[in-house]
């Protein structure tokens, strides 16, 4: 996915491919400006075109191409099989509906239920999210719930029409932390009940840890490094994951702090003026003369495991 | 004993919600209710709690942009809502602020060398020629560079954004400095730099710190003693490793459960209580935490509980303590 602009094309993804299977949650984890959410978009087709473009590649659902489906038979799929959890739920709800209505239009839209049932049906997956007698909260607006709450009607909305994938956008960074773990004890209850895969896009590793299976790790529109969540957390293989992961301030077990922490100097490249070479180069600790001048091969570091980084070239040719 | 640089005693800021036509008035919000504080010189002292807890609030009545429904703010002994105009000013250059949106606390129409000599302009502290070696120190203190002073804060990236803001606060020598979310609006790369920053600013100016902030990981990592908040009041003070290995306050533990951990093997079970803040009616004369408390005892709806010393150096507002 490339974008035109004044400044020139702007790669903000760039030659990404993964699969996720049924039932499984990947998350996606970069800083902002990394390419993480207009990668989302793109596979719910919600980027405009143009200025938009799509330049190459293709993203299977089943096994129909999403990016060749027209436009009449994406909306079939788009809020049915594919939904979305926005990361703002004030300014994603329709704030002069009442949250009812919003979750019933969909339901309404995608299984043609009369008004009364979807109501009705509405009332009972604001049950399932939690929300508390939701016989009278149905006629709810947005501003008269708290953001726990707007982010839990969000969820609904989402899962409304038994989705078989669910693209989480950010959906706790705006909350609070206890709120934060009852939504992602909530998607993650939802998701086994359901069978629902969950694509979980977020800049916060700790997210990751607690939700996801696999885990990609994106730099400037690229996946620099996949694999498996308890893999990637033991063994992160990437300078950019290492540095990320050190950057974090964390509580030790043993109640011992370190007196500064490790940090990536410098700050994300803009990507239309994207370095030569591997994109972290400038950033990276490591750094050889070879990826001054040359972009980085992807290598399979253990079974499952992928990294793209010229530390890892000895290692057997893969692709993801 | 280290020496008390700033106390507070017995605060409170009640904001009176205007009554609209439709609703029922429904009585004074209590940002602050009744909290006493010591920052000891040279310490760091954390303030740990959710959004809508009063811990912004807090911080502006330290710096005395909000005033006091009740009790006071003391700088060396002397409480400051008595001071003088004069008396005022010389407090505002001691204690400074560092804003959450280094975006929205810059004028983006003054270019950086004008916002960092301000300060200095009306403090008047130097004159003309020794201002501009005093900015160009301060910016070269917290990381930038003299290419920087002419521009203006659009600009900048997030990461040098907040570094102005800590130069802006730096440029006066202040002793304290009221840091509000300082890294919330950063990436984690970011972030890390910036705390790195503070806290090697810290040792050489040597200052004292208020870091308030949502994040349990950043104020353990910066900060020896840690105040948590709850609606308006003070449950636990502790120092780090106290409050980390014994979190004797229920909200407390809640905060530790809920923060994620970078150990996806070691999914603890975690404490997951309904509710939140905005919508949990607390009773009038009881505890703030009562309806959410999974704990919670006959004593708690009647009785307000009272910060005291558990042990040394650890204080806790719960009756079950």
């Amino acid at each position: 996915m490339y974008f035109e602009t004044s400044l020139g094309a702007v790669r903000a993804v760039d030659g990404v491919s993964f699969t996720i299977r049924e039932g499984d949650t990947l998350g996606i984890v970069g800083e902002s400006g990394c390419g993480k959410t207009v990668l989302a978009l793109s596979i719910i087709r919600l980027v405009p075109t143009p200025p938009g473009k799509f330049i190459s590649g293709n993203i299977l659902f089943d096994t129909t191409d999403i990016l060749s489906l027209p436009e009449k038979a994406m909306r079939k799929i788009r809020g049915k099989e594919i939904s979305m959890i926005f990361q703002e739920p004030m300014t994603s709800l329709n704030p002069v509906f009442r949250v009812g209505q919003q979750i019933a239009e969909v339901i309404r839209l995608h299984q043609g239920s009369s008004r009364k049932e979807a109501l009705q049906q509405a009332i009972e997956m604001l049950r399932v999210v939690g929300i508390p007698s939701p016989e009278k909260r149905y006629r709810d607006y947005p501003h008269q719930m708290s953001g726990g709450m707007r982010q839990r009607v969000m969820i609904a909305i989402a899962l409304a029409c038994n989705p078989r994938l669910m693209l989480a956008d950010e959906p706790t960074t705006a909350l609070d932390v206890t709120i934060q773990a009852q939504i992602l004890d909530l998607i993650n209850s939802l998701k086994k009940e359901r069978g629902t895969s969950v694509i979980l896009i977020t800049h916060d590793f700790g997210v990751v840890a607690e939700a996801a299976q696999f885990v990609a790790v994106m730099y400037a529109g690229r996946i620099v490094e996949y694999a498996a969540v308890s893999e990637l957390f033991s063994r992160p293989c990437h300078p950019y994951t290492v540095g990320l992961m050190n950057s974090i301030p964390q509580i030790a077990a043993d109640g011992r702090r370190e007196e500064y922490l490790k940090v990536i100097p410098g700050v994300v490249p803009a990507l239309y003026s994207l370095p030569a070479g591997c994109y972290f180069h400038d950033r990276c600790s490591e750094m050889m003369d070879i990826c001054r001048s040359k972009e980085p091969p992807t290598r399979e570091a253990s079974c499952g495991h992928y990294v793209t980084c010229w530390k890892y070239d000895g290692l057997a040719k893969s692709r993801i | 004993m280290q020496k008390v640089l700033l106390e507070i005693r017995g605060l409170k800021k009640y904001f009176h919600v205007q009554r609209s036509f439709l609703s029922k008035s429904r009585g004074p919000i209590k940002a602050v209710d009744g909290v006493d504080l010591v920052i000891y010189e040279k310490e760091s002292l954390g303030l740990v709690g959710e959004s809508g807890c009063g811990k912004s609030t807090l911080g502006r009545l330290m710096i005395n942009l909000e005033k006091p429904t009740d009790g006071a703010v003391y700088l060396e002994g002397k409480n400051i809502s008595n001071y003088s105009r004069e008396e005022l000013r010389a407090y505002r250059r001691k204690v400074q602020l560092i804003f959450q949106d280094p975006y929205a606390s810059l004028n983006p129409r003054r270019n950086i060398k004008d916002t960092l000599a301000e300060p200095l302009v009306i403090h008047r502290c130097a004159d003309r020629k020794s201002r501009k070696a005093i900015v160009t120190d301060t910016m070269k203190s917290v990381g930038l560079g003299k290419e920087h002073m002419e521009r203006y804060p659009h600009e900048f990236s997030g990461g040098q954004r907040q570094r102005i803001g800590i130069a802006r606060a730096l440029i006066l020598n202040p002793q304290l400095i009221i840091a509000d979310e300082p890294v919330s609006s950063l990436d984690v790369s970011l972030q890390a730099q910036i705390l790195n920053l503070l806290k090697s600013l810290q040792k050489q100016y040597n200052l004292t710190f208020l870091l308030i902030s949502h994040d349990l990981g950043v104020v353990y990592h910066m900060c020896e003693r840690i105040a948590v908040m709850y609606m308006g009041k003070i449950v636990e003070l502790a120092g780090n490793a106290d409050l980390y290995k014994e979190p004797l306050h229920p909200y407390t533990k809640l905060l530790f459960s809920s923060a994620p951990t970078l150990d996806p093997e070691k999914k603890k079970k975690r404490m997951v209580i309904a509710g939140d803040i905005a919508t949990s009616p607390h009773p009038p004369m009881g505890c703030a935490f009562y309806s959410r408390c999974p704990y919670r005892a006959n004593i708690c709806d009647k009785i307000q509980p009272m910060l005291k010393t558990s042990k040394e150096g650890h204080m806790v507002a719960c009756h079950l303590i």
